[in-house]
């Protein structure tokens, strides 16, 4: 039994490791840390650079400020460290789960566009052992770029603020995490769609499609937010959902708006969150927290059903 | 048999071969239901954008009636005149679907066009014919050209349905022919990103980087550089604006901002770069969306929107030469 079950996780391990070095081999891997870097170089300065030009704003502004009255306190001097990391919430929406369903795409599609499925599984393995190794590839290699995002946002921080404080890298560590789980649940999406579609553009396709109502259409639906509102890291104020057909569609679909509810999370641990009660229920952080957690069970389960069903005697890929 | 063979001893004109290999896109698009696909995930946003923006607009006559119920009651009249409805001005959402979701959907047709041929390995078959490589290229720009086109036309029949039987406002002649110029334009705009992915997946030993560097691509023109004005706006960075923070009023806020006018001129040639914003801008005029627009003469739009109209067009062209000449040096199509 023991042997046995060291041989599984022998196989895993073998099958992911070489998903991981075709990632690596084929550049996939190394893009995706070079536009996970990029980002969080990007995020920083982007907000640094505003913040920096704001203080010289404020320094002539105040001049024009007539004798005698009082000259208001730099409204940015109370903003935390981590805020300049505003414009990283809206790249992880973004791209960050984009680059997620690239590389579930890569992982779930690989070996049936080398035609060595068949070869795999006339070897003593099964569908549970392959996804789970398949698993393992994604969560790895997006961790390793999530861990790259992290330490190149530390970088960035001591170097522009120069400051560090353990205060604050607890919840750089946590922010980093909760963006972790949201984006794996869309590589989750697409490994499933990639191992069970015989088409590559539908394997594609659909997870894309699943992103765009995610990130889009439910907060439109929900919030009545703008495609390009939803962009905007702050959540806006709800007051539109006077309306009560809006509050009521408002109601049904918020709890599955993972985007917001991942912009909520995320912004609150930055300290730039404006708190938002919607009504009937108060999203605790806590509550915001386990549905993100719900998503990633969700999506695994789904990756996992699709897994099961994995169609290993025909090696035809279009 | 002897004619059958003759026949394809014939050479065909150029036309036809480019209209073979254009009618052979559109039916693969077709046969995958990728067709399908988009435009029922278009037409579904397109509408939801619609009842949220019907939705919203009845909520604020419903206050408005509140507020004028009210102000009788206690014998006063009404100081703000009541809410006026341009039809088009409920399409703010349907604009942002076809420049970001619209643009990343042309993106992903882009490489499944050269992922098919990969996967297949047909392309390597096709150039053993009497067949140009430019013959090809152009073919396959015709056939995606027409599919991205036919997806925009039935896009705006979407919106016309979905304004007339969810909205209950039917569109005047002007309306209709401003709601075929933004389709017209979202085709050119669409095919820009097509290109692009198409172009980085051929030139990509693997083509999965091409798509990659093509969403970094949309990344970067759809969504950072159009917001980077609302990003670096100094009024956007405090809540209640940071002028008003510094008890400032506009006149002073203009006199003060002279001082930073690289600031401004970078933030607006930074918006200027990306494609979005002058396919955005000409829309939101025709439409309306940018009110003070409403009423405003067609023509006296179309002049204002010109320049945006030919950066599009200009884009659009030097793109398609551009992945012709690129198609024409490669040699290794065996991949």
């Amino acid at each position: 039994m023991s042997r046995g079950r060291q041989s599984s996780s022998n196989k895993l391990a073998l099958i992911a490791g070489n998903d991981l070095r075709f990632l690596l081999r084929d550049n996939v891997l190394k893009l995706a840390l070079g536009v996970f870097v990029v980002m969080a170089i990007a995020s920083s300065y982007i907000s640094w650079s505003s913040q920096a030009i704001l203080q010289a704003i404020y320094q002539e502004g105040i001049k024009m400020i007539p004798l005698g009255n009082p000259i208001p306190a730099f409204p940015l001097s109370a903003a935390p460290t981590l805020s300049i990391l505003k414009n990283m919430i809206i790249y992880v929406v973004l791209i960050g789960s984009l680059l997620a369903i690239i590389l579930g795409h890569v992982i779930g599609t690989r070996d049936r566009k080398a035609k060595t499925l068949r070869v795999l599984f006339s070897r003593p393995i099964t569908r549970a052992d392959f996804f789970f190794a398949k698993v393992a590839a994604l969560a790895g290699s997006l961790g390793l770029v999530t861990l790259f995002a992290l330490l190149t946002t530390l970088v960035s921080l001591v170097i522009l603020n120069k400051t560090f404080s353990t205060a604050w890298l607890g919840n750089l560590f946590l922010f980093y995490l909760v963006s972790y789980l949201f984006m794996i649940g869309f590589g989750l999406l697409s490994l499933g769609f990639g191992l069970r579609e015989q088409r590559s553009a539908q394997a594609l396709l659909l997870p894309i499609m699943l992103w765009i109502v995610v990130i889009f259409a439910l907060p439109e639906l929900g919030s009545a937010l703008f495609p390009t509102g939803s962009l905007n890291p702050i959540l806006p104020p709800t007051d539109v959902l006077q309306s009560p057909a809006l509050q009521l569609i408002h109601k049904i679909v918020y709890p599955f708006s993972v985007s917001e509810q991942y912009k909520a999370l995320s912004s609150s641990l930055i300290g730039i969150n404006i708190p938002t009660d919607v009504g009937s229920i108060t999203y605790t952080h806590w509550l915001e927290s386990l549905l993100l957690v719900g998503w990633v069970l969700i999506t695994f389960s789904l990756a996992y059903r699709f897994a099961s069903k994995l169609e290993v005697s025909r090696d035809s890929y279009e | 048999m002897n004619n059958a063979l003759a026949t394809n001893v014939i050479p065909q004109p150029t036309t036809n071969k480019v209209w073979v290999i254009a009618e052979k896109e559109i039916k693969d698009a077709l046969r995958n239901n990728i067709f399908l696909t988009l435009l029922l995930l278009m037409a579904g946003l397109i509408i939801v954008s619609i009842i949220v923006s019907t939705l919203v607009f009845r909520n604020q006559v419903d206050q408005y009636q509140a507020s004028l119920e009210l102000l009788k009651s206690i014998g006063k009249a009404p100081t703000t005149a009541a809410p006026q409805l341009f039809p088009l001005n409920l399409l703010r959402g349907a604009v942002d679907y076809l420049e970001i979701i619209g643009a990343l959907l042309a993106i992903v047709l882009g490489y499944l066009s050269i992922a098919k041929e990969k996967n297949t390995k047909t392309l390597s078959l096709v150039l053993t014919r009497p067949v140009s490589k430019t013959q090809i290229m152009m073919g396959k720009l015709l056939g995606n050209y027409l599919l991205i086109l036919g997806l925009t036309l039935a896009i705006g029949l979407v919106i016309w349905l979905a304004l007339l039987f969810i909205g209950s406002v039917a569109l005047s002649s002007l309306e209709w022919f401003k709601l075929l110029l933004v389709v017209l334009l979202a085709s050119f705009y669409l095919t820009i990103f097509f290109m692009l992915s198409f172009c980085l997946s051929l030139t990509q030993k693997n083509i999965v980087n091409g798509l990659v560097i093509s969403f970094l691509v949309w990344l970067t023109f759809v969504l950072i550089l159009p917001q980077i004005g609302d990003t670096m706006d100094p009024d956007n960075q405090v809540p209640g604006g940071f002028f008003a923070s510094l008890t400032l009023d506009r006149p002073q806020e203009k006199e003060l901002m002279k001082k930073f006018n690289g600031y401004e001129g970078t933030r607006t040639w930074l918006e200027r770069l990306s494609i979005t914003k002058h396919f955005e801008r000409p829309a939101f005029a025709l439409f309306g969306i940018k009110k003070q627009y409403n009423e405003v003469p067609l023509s006296q739009i179309m002049a204002e929107k010109t320049v945006n109209f030919i950066v599009v067009i200009t884009v659009l062209v030097l793109g398609g030469v551009a992945t012709t000449l690129l198609f024409r040096r490669r040699n290794d199509y065996l991949w």
